[in-house]
């Protein structure tokens, strides 16, 4: 039952990552062109920049979904690590049911924002989206994407305090960013100097 | 309106290891529910559209030219520039450290990419060449700073969209501050090694050809800031389209010089959208959190308290850089600025002190925070990269504090260095 939950946020993560890439390519190619357009052609393209940063705020939402399950939200290390592995289970378990409270009170607010949102228009686009599409509905999509993986990493982390396996990774952490020894041999290039 | 509650309920949350976004969106909307009667739905509309600006749209682009630039082989062409420049000075490699730091600054925006990418290639060259692994992890955590001072930087972005000045000024401002740190850095390794404190093997001079054949090596890399400073400083192109040119430009070196495929393009991307799903959450979740600040008129008082301290700027400008490196001791650099920055307007502005210098205070301020124990993530990546223990990073790193702070006192006290460069255009 859990290994179809984490394989279903797994297929989820991927599906996040590979929007994620697409939308930063969107960004690249929009201001790019945005840059040719002025230079070239001497026109500016008013809507490039709105689509540009409507990208951004998606690219935001589904990438705070994707680092979560990554693991890679930016926190203090306190003590947790210091603790003996069954108990630092429990207080990583504490850590997401805080997030699970803090998603489970914003949500109900999200209709609401979303629906302030949908009275207004995108100014600059060709064609008129109502402008929520672009704020709420990204905040909302990550927000219930998030809640998925606190729910998993809560049942994974109690269930490893209670005695049972270890949790299980929602996504492989991404190669080293860099070809280590290639690298290391290249810059010693000044063995030869 | 008791707003200690959400000031008490970020701290304990952050002690028990809530990511700082969620800590600091979970604090405010504690206050929201507990001790106001707006509504949830107005404060929360608000984090979407915080995001909302063109400016911003930078930290992307440059967090993905970084990216780039260490897995196209870019960080070792300029360690090999600098070490055919630098190896044969007293200190050796620990200035060639500094010097790459500085030219890889000139690309990248973050301090990470700048620690965890260039950084590898240099403690593993210094540990090749006999130097100690904690000092050269403390070198490198050092120096890596100087990459968000000297353009582009992301932090600086943030800092401009919050306090609505230029991006471009902010960024041509970081330059000679940028120098100053190289500088002074240097002078203390040179002394450090001149006195027997540090064994620095130093290699022998390379000749003019050698020079000139890693030269021509980093050259790609060299123009990339060439390009950047000189669309800043003719204002030809917004720094978020010079962020985008810059990612095109990595690009197409690394293609050219077929150190880039595919697959890791596809990974930079990965990463870029993991980093930005991280930094720029922060920035929307302490939306709400800046809003109860303010309703509750909270930066007024601390003006009026500063303020009954003393009116002298400079007498002001000590205490801001002492209070916001007691917070860079417990706190997370992004969100100490997302707090500070709106906090601390009102009193830059009651005392006519320039928001370009005042950014500039802020960014290195809170950069040397985060390569301070016990909680600098600078720190972190270094002790994991030169595998040591946390003491011996700590005492590697006690030195290296005089010229940061060294630094930073001049950038608060002179502001003429910091704002000569964006006067450039300005005038």
């Amino acid at each position: 039952m859990i290994d179809l939950y984490r394989r279903l946020l797994g297929l989820l993560g991927r599906l996040e990552q590979a929007l994620v890439v697409l939308l930063l390519v969107n960004i690249v190619l929009n201001i790019l062109a945005q840059v040719i357009s002025r230079y070239f052609f001497g026109k500016p393209l008013v809507w490039v920049e709105e689509i540009a940063t409507y990208s951004f705020i998606w690219a935001t939402f589904l990438g705070a979904a994707l680092a979560l399950k990554y693991d890679r939200h930016v926190r203090i290390d306190t003590f947790v690590a210091r603790l003996p592995e069954r108990r630092g289970a429990l207080a990583r378990a504490l850590v997401f049911l805080a997030i699970i409270a803090l998603l489970v009170t914003i949500l109900p607010s999200l209709p609401g924002a979303i629906g302030i949102e949908m009275r207004r228009s995108s100014i600059a686009l060709p064609v008129q989206i109502p402008s929520g599409w672009f704020f709420s509905v990204p905040l909302a999509v990550g927000a219930v994407s998030m809640l998925l993986t606190a729910v998993f990493k809560v049942l994974v982390e109690l269930r490893f305090a209670l005695g049972g396996e270890r949790p299980p990774l929602i996504m492989q952490p991404l190669p080293e960013d860099h070809d280590d020894d290639d690298a290391v041999e290249q810059a010693m290039l000044g063995d030869r100097l | 309106m008791n707003v200690w509650i959400m000031f008490v309920a970020f701290a304990v949350l952050v002690a028990i290891e809530v990511p700082i976004a969620f800590a600091l969106c979970a604090s405010a909307v504690v206050w929201l529910t507990l001790e106001s009667p707006i509504p949830l739905t107005i404060v929360i509309q608000r984090m979407a559209s915080g995001l909302d600006s063109f400016p911003l749209l930078a930290i992307p682009l440059f967090i993905l030219a970084g990216s780039l630039m260490n897995r196209a082989g870019l960080a070792a062409r300029i360690f090999a520039f600098a070490l055919s420049l630098f190896g044969h000075v007293r200190g050796s490699l620990a200035h060639v450290n500094v010097a790459a730091s500085i030219v890889f600054a000139g690309m990248s925006g973050v301090a990470q990419a700048d620690a965890a990418g260039l950084g590898t290639v240099e403690i593993r060259a210094m540990r090749k060449a006999g130097f100690d692994p904690a000092f050269s992890a403390a070198v490198t955590a050092a120096s890596s700073i100087i990459g968000p001072i000297i353009p582009p930087s992301v932090i600086m972005v943030i800092y401009a969209v919050l306090a609505q000045v230029s991006v471009a000024d902010l960024f041509l401002a970081g330059i000679l501050p940028g120098f100053l740190m190289g500088g002074l850095l240097m002078a203390l390794i040179y002394w450090m090694a001149r006195t027997g404190r540090i064994t620095a093997p130093t290699r022998p001079r390379a000749t003019i050809g050698q020079v000139g054949a890693t030269f021509v090596q980093a050259l790609p890399a060299l123009f990339a800031p060439v390009i950047l400073v000189t669309g800043l400083l003719s204002g030809a192109a917004t720094p978020t389209e010079l962020g985008a040119v810059t990612v095109a430009y990595a690009m197409i070196v690394g293609f050219a010089q077929r150190e880039l495929t595919f697959k890791k393009l596809h990974l930079c991307l990965v990463e870029t959208g993991i980093t930005t799903g991280v930094l720029v959450f922060i920035i929307a979740a302490a939306v709400p959190f800046g809003w109860v600040v303010s309703v509750n008129n909270l930066p007024a008082a601390l003006t009026s308290t500063l303020l009954g301290i003393s009116d002298n700027p400079y007498v002001i400008l000590f205490l801001v850089n002492l209070l916001l490196l007691a917070a860079g001791l417990v706190m997370e650099t992004t969100a100490i600025l997302l707090i500070a920055v709106p906090a601390l307007l009102p009193l830059a502005l009651a005392l006519k002190i320039d928001l370009v210098h005042f950014g500039i205070i802020m960014v290195l301020n809170l950069l040397i925070g985060a390569t301070t124990p016990p909680f600098g993530v600078i720190l972190f990546i270094m002790m994991d990269i030169a595998r040591i223990s946390f003491a011996q990073m700590v005492r590697a790193m006690l030195p290296f504090y005089i010229p940061l702070v060294a630094a930073l006192l001049v950038v608060t006290f002179w502001p003429d260095l910091v704002l000569f460069v964006p006067r450039l255009i300005g005038g």
